[in-house]
């Protein structure tokens, strides 16, 4: 049981996997274990899913529908977590478990092992986290912020749970980085600089760098949150000298950077649907690397813009405000970069470049209103209202959700040798789009006129939106429903798929058949500029 | 032997990474106090602290120019035991000069208390400047059933105080901590 | 878990009437349009210009910052379009082959930055207005807590606390629900317009945060901080908001009224509202009937109880206990009931409510509990049977009448 070298293959040395159950639990094999993340991935979903779609319910109209305060607080705080810890990062990863090996032809990551572990904790992380619901009522209700002292002398037991359970992602997530971290810096085929790789893998460079440096804040946060809750510390108490307001600083420092961690990946999906679809090579292949890393360093500083009406010193304000603004000109460059890839391109609209589109379109609006979010006296009015809602669903749900169904529509074929049924995938995507600005955008107004977030029911001059909101959530739901049929339907349903799928496709993932073999680049391939990338730095614009 | 020298350096590598990332840690702390201060993020733990003045060259020459309104306000925390009144809510003070107040504490519960006064300043950029020479704040307080107490602040406003600040609010909370598990205080504030 | 799944039918039709109404004046609002919109408040989708020059200024930027981010938003979808229509494969069918181009690249990291630089100026501008506290003409001091605020006016000794009015039946969908649901109180804030008053805001227990958009902004409540931010209203009236920071199961039932008066009105205010302090002293000194007790217990109890132990007496187990044949309520000695009323249940939710309301009102509430739901002990508790626990339990009686 030798740590396996470059030369033999993946620790599972049967070129088949082995059967049944066993295969998933003891798998090194990162098509396997990406396919795991996927599918844990979308049972959350679906689970946060129905936490929202409940919230939505009770907000259908104002009067006490079918929970009351107690429970309602419970259903955000899951909401929240699930989504965030439990789809989108799992699901990312899951693309990165699939995807990274074959675009730098590498026979599998560089840890296997370490995969594997980082799966499974993943999975006892949210069954820890799920059973508080059950084993310990009321369950984590204090938002998924958590802001001591609700979450510390103020909490209920469950409380403790939640903090295992972080503990417990939080190892996940930074086993997971460094796995990827070393695959892409050790395992690239001979020939792939650096600067030769898809997007889709300096996106994920980026970003496992982000979730080395955020998760152990976030891991110190919930311990000192710990300690205070049960060894007689007072870090976030003010009877013991404490404050408060460090839990904020301590959780935005983490929390920040954790937003971008959500978004970057989404951002090089993006970068890799829209060239394959306007067959032409992604534009500014350079800025788009820089605006990463750009994107990246500023996250670690502008976290107390969350803070802006916590009481900090005007001149802190006005430099979180300072260095927000400045985040949004990486942004923008990306945004700019993708419409000059479309610019005078071939384009066609399959339904993975159908999401991007929309992509385009609504994380440009969740942009923009973050920066609106980041003016510190406006942001006074906003804060902590439904606009601060509405802002984060679109880049959160519009925006990155969006990237995922567009790499899911993307890669499905490749990875189940399968085409999928265009005509449901178009279905899904106009019920997704419509029903998704049904259900955010009215959150702008109902922010504005001046509802606070996190309430279980509101005053009357709120109702129509909340019913829009309400009825484009449900619909949004049951589109997801669609989503899955399709998706699962085309493991072993639907006419085969070859070996590029898409027209434009470029890349080593697409040189291998689809489906992929289970052990794939056993050798290294032949990688050849030209023809393996679809950017060119020699050719310029003239 | 190639190999088992290539893995040699690897290790060497991978251990020096390790032993300057631990040094970076300690290296950022620095860096912080720095970003922290010029933000004037830790400003109410600074006013928690047993003062040190910030700027001691200036803190003996009295501004006669200028007035600034002092405001002492009191919040307790929960159910708290005690009443408490300050004796003078409002001062007008000359930056520099040395001041003292106090505050008169009643314990009207039937037993012994131990309370903790944790103070705060707005604005914040003013906390570094409202130095307390001594103040009960420092300790925690106790009293009997049905007894009171004085309790005094002695201070001082350093001149450099920016000039576009008037008022300050000093605002005591009063935690009740004969319960606080552990029962050991905690360390000096 | 009580009312999780409970779906009654009543309520079902009700609620299909009502989106019915609902898409009837969806279709009504496309049809008259803006002066449609400014009559129904329930369609309002913007800042309230505000009644206070930070509001105005605050709504002013907004309003700047909207437009020119639409306009940016406008140029980026049209050129969107523009490219998906014009180079569609069919229009398009050879690409072109190009992949950079520093000059523009270059331009487009240097354009949005002095755009933003631009943005950045009127807000700084704003920022620093707001931060300007100082020459204040009153000071009142918002103490957050789970869930209602105080008010105390620093200069004028005068204090009370301000609890949601709205009746529990109205949540319950048991009545018709008023104009203000969820937004009135029985203590409104009471402020005069053309006055800069500073606002002092902490917390006694966790954090809160006081938003009326009206005046301009929100701030939060901390435990243990002090944090200020000031108010000059332009404009007499009544301007409603709430709680903006999770605090709990109570967080959507803390609202703030502030009822703006000229200064002459406020004067006369303040000396009413003194007299009316004198009023509830003299109540407290009363003997009364059980239904006059039973009549105004039931108030207290729905405005400071029913959140947490429900309006019908069952409480939330296991963290909140039923009241509804629980020993306390029906046992004796009924001492040990209005302790706890008195001085609440140290390490629960249960706070001590001695300063909060009067002996009259304690009297009526533990008379009502005592004899609500199944609670049949028909015990009579007199307001003067508190004064006595109070004096029990306080060697020196602390001036409550100030708190009220």
């Amino acid at each position: 049981m030798n740590p396996p070298d470059a030369v033999v293959p993946a620790p599972n040395h049967s070129s088949s996997p082995a059967p049944g159950l066993w295969r998933w639990i003891t798998t090194t094999n990162h098509k396997d274990i990406g396919t795991l993340y996927i599918l844990f991935a979308f049972t959350m979903f679906l689970i946060g899913g129905i936490f929202a779609l409940f919230v939505r319910w009770q907000l259908f109209s104002p009067d006490v529908q079918i929970m009351d305060a107690n429970l309602y607080n419970q259903a955000i705080t899951m909401h929240g977590l699930v989504m965030i810890f439990g789809f989108l990062m799992p699901v990312g990863v899951g693309f990165a478990n699939w995807n990274i090996p074959l675009m730098i032809g590498a026979a599998d990551m560089a840890l296997p092992r370490l995969n594997n572990l980082s799966f499974w904790v993943l999975v006892i992380a949210f069954i820890v986290l799920l059973s508080s619901l059950v084993l310990s009522q009321p369950g984590p209700n204090a938002g998924w912020t958590f802001y001591a002292p609700l979450s510390a002398s103020y909490g209920p037991p469950s409380i403790d749970y939640m903090i295992f359970a972080i503990h417990l992602m939080g190892l996940s997530s930074i086993m997971g980085a460094i796995n990827i971290i070393v695959t892409i810096l050790n395992m690239r085929c001979p020939n792939m600089r650096l600067r030769d790789m898809p997007m889709f893998c300096w996106a994920w460079l980026v970003t496992s760098f982000l979730l080395l440096a955020a998760m152990p804040i976030l891991a110190g946060t919930v311990t000192m949150l710990l300690f205070d809750r049960h060894f007689g510390t007072t870090f976030f108490n003010a009877a013991g000298g404490g404050d408060p307001l460090l839990f904020q600083h301590l959780f935005w420092f983490f929390g920040h950077p954790e937003v971008y961690i959500l978004i970057l990946p989404a951002f090089g999906v993006i970068s890799q649907v829209i060239p394959i679809f306007a067959r032409k090579p992604l534009f500014g292949y350079y800025t788009m690397v820089a605006a990463l890393i750009g994107i990246g360093l500023l996250s670690f500083f502008v976290w107390a813009h969350h803070m802006f009406a916590a009481g900090i010193a005007t001149g802190s304000q006005l430099y979180f405000m300072f260095i927000t603004l400045l985040v949004a000109v990486p942004t923008g460059v990306k945004i700019f970069n993708w419409l000059a890839t479309l610019y005078k391109g071939s384009i066609s609209f399959e339904p993975p470049m159908l999401f991007a589109i929309a992509f385009l379109l609504q994380f440009t609006i969740g942009g923009l209103t973050g920066v609106m979010l980041a003016l510190a006296p406006v942001n006074f009015q906003y804060h902590d209202s439904y606009f601060v809602v509405g802002h984060f669903h679109y880049v959160i749900v519009s925006g990155a959700v969006f990237a995922v169904f567009a790499g899911i529509y993307l890669w499905l074929p490749k990875w189940t040798g399968h085409m999928y049924s265009y005509r449901l995938a178009n279905w899904h995507f106009w019920l997704s789009v419509i029903s998704v600005n049904m259900t955010f955008f009215p959150m702008h107004f109902l922010g504005l006129a001046g509802m606070p977030r996190r309430i279980v029911d509101y005053s009357l001059q709120f109702t129509n939106f909340n019913m829009v909101s309400s009825i484009g959530a449900l619909i949004f739901g049951v589109s997801q429903l669609l989503f899955i049929y399709i998706a699962l339907r085309s493991f072993n349903h639907g006419k085969p798929a070859s070996n590029h799928v898409w027209q434009g496709s470029k890349g080593l993932e697409w040189i291998l058949s689809s489906p992929p073999p289970y052990h794939s680049f056993h050798t290294p391939p032949v990688f050849t500029h030209h023809e393996h990338t679809s950017h060119h730095h020699e050719e310029k614009l003239s | 032997m190639k190999k088992n020298y290539r893995n040699h350096k690897l290790t060497t590598l991978l251990a020096a990474t390790a032993v300057i990332m631990f040094g970076v840690a300690f290296a950022l702390v620095p860096f912080f106090n720095l970003l922290c201060d010029a933000l004037d993020l830790n400003s109410i733990n600074q006013s928690r602290a047993r003062d040190v003045d910030v700027n001691p060259q200036l803190a003996h020459n009295i501004d006669h120019n200028r007035i600034i309104s002092l405001r002492f306000d009191i919040s307790y925390n929960d159910d708290f035991p005690w009443h408490v009144v300050a004796t003078d809510p409002i001062m007008h003070i000359k930056p520099g000069s040395r001041q003292h107040t106090e505050y008169l504490a009643v314990n009207h519960s039937k037993i012994t208390t131990t309370i903790r006064a944790i103070p705060s300043i707005w604005p914040p950029e003013a906390a570094k400047y409202l130095i307390k020479t001594e103040c009960f704040c420092f300790e925690q307080q106790i009293l009997d059933p049905y007894s009171s107490a004085q309790l005094p602040i002695y201070y001082y406003i350093n001149p450099a105080l920016p000039d576009h600040i008037e008022h300050i609010t000093l605002s005591y909370t009063f935690f009740d901590i004969s319960n606080f598990q552990p029962s050991t205080p905690a360390a000096p504030l | 878990m009580n009312n999780f799944f409970s779906f009654q039918n009543n309520v079902f039709l009700f609620k299909i009437n009502k989106t019915y109404r609902f898409i009837i004046s969806l279709f009504s609002l496309l049809l008259f349009n803006q002066p449609a919109l400014a009559q129904h408040p329930e369609w309002r989708l913007n800042l309230p210009y505000g009644a206070s020059e930070i509001a105005h200024k605050i709504y002013n930027l907004h309003m700047g910052v909207v437009y020119s981010l639409t306009f940016i938003a406008l140029l980026i979808f049209i050129f969107l379009f523009f490219s998906l229509f014009r180079y569609r494969q069919k229009k398009n069918p050879q690409p072109a082959c190009w992949s950079s181009n520093m000059r523009v690249e270059i331009m487009w990291w240097i354009i949005p930055t002095f755009i933003l630089a631009i943005i950045a100026i009127p807000a700084t501008y704003v920022l620093l207005y707001t931060a300007d506290y100082e020459q204040p003409d009153m000071t009142i001091k918002i103490t957050g807590k789970q869930w209602k605020w105080h008010y105390s006016y620093l200069d004028n000794n005068l204090a009370f606390y301000s609890n949601l009015s709205t009746p529990q039946p109205q949540q319950h969908n048991q009545a018709p629900k008023g104009v203000y649901y969820l937004r009135e109180v029985d203590e409104p804030l009471v402020l005069p317009t053309h006055t800069k008053v500073r606002l002092l805001l902490t917390s006694t227990d966790v954090i809160h945060s006081w938003w009326v958009s009206e005046l301009g902004f929100k701030k939060d409540a901390l435990p243990g901080i002090i944090t200020e931010m000031w108010v000059n209203i332009d404009t007499p009236g009544t301007y409603r908001g709430q709680c903006a920071e999770l605090c709990g199961i109570g967080h959507a039932f803390m609202p703030i009224v502030v009822h703006a008066l000229n200064e002459q009105d406020f004067k006369q205010w303040l000396i009413h509202k003194k007299e009316g302090s004198q009023q509830i002293l003299q109540q407290d000194q009363q003997t009364y009937a059980l239904n006059q007790l039973l009549t105004h217990g039931e108030q207290v109890y729905m405005r400071n109880c029913a959140v947490c132990h429900q309006p019908n007496g069952n409480g939330l187990p296991p963290r909140i206990p039923p009241l509804r044949g629980s020993s306390v309520e029906t046992g004796e000695p009924i001492s040990r009931h209005i302790d706890i009323v008195l001085n609440g249940v140290s390490g629960s939710l249960m706070q001590s409510f001695s300063n909060q309301l009067s002996d009259y009102d304690i009297a009526a509430v533990v008379t009502y509990e005592r004899n609500a739901w199944t609670n049949n002990t028909s015990d009579l508790v007199q307001p003067h049977d508190i004064t006595e626990r109070k004096a029990y339990w306080q060697h020196q009686p602390n001036n409550v009448a100030s708190h009220h």
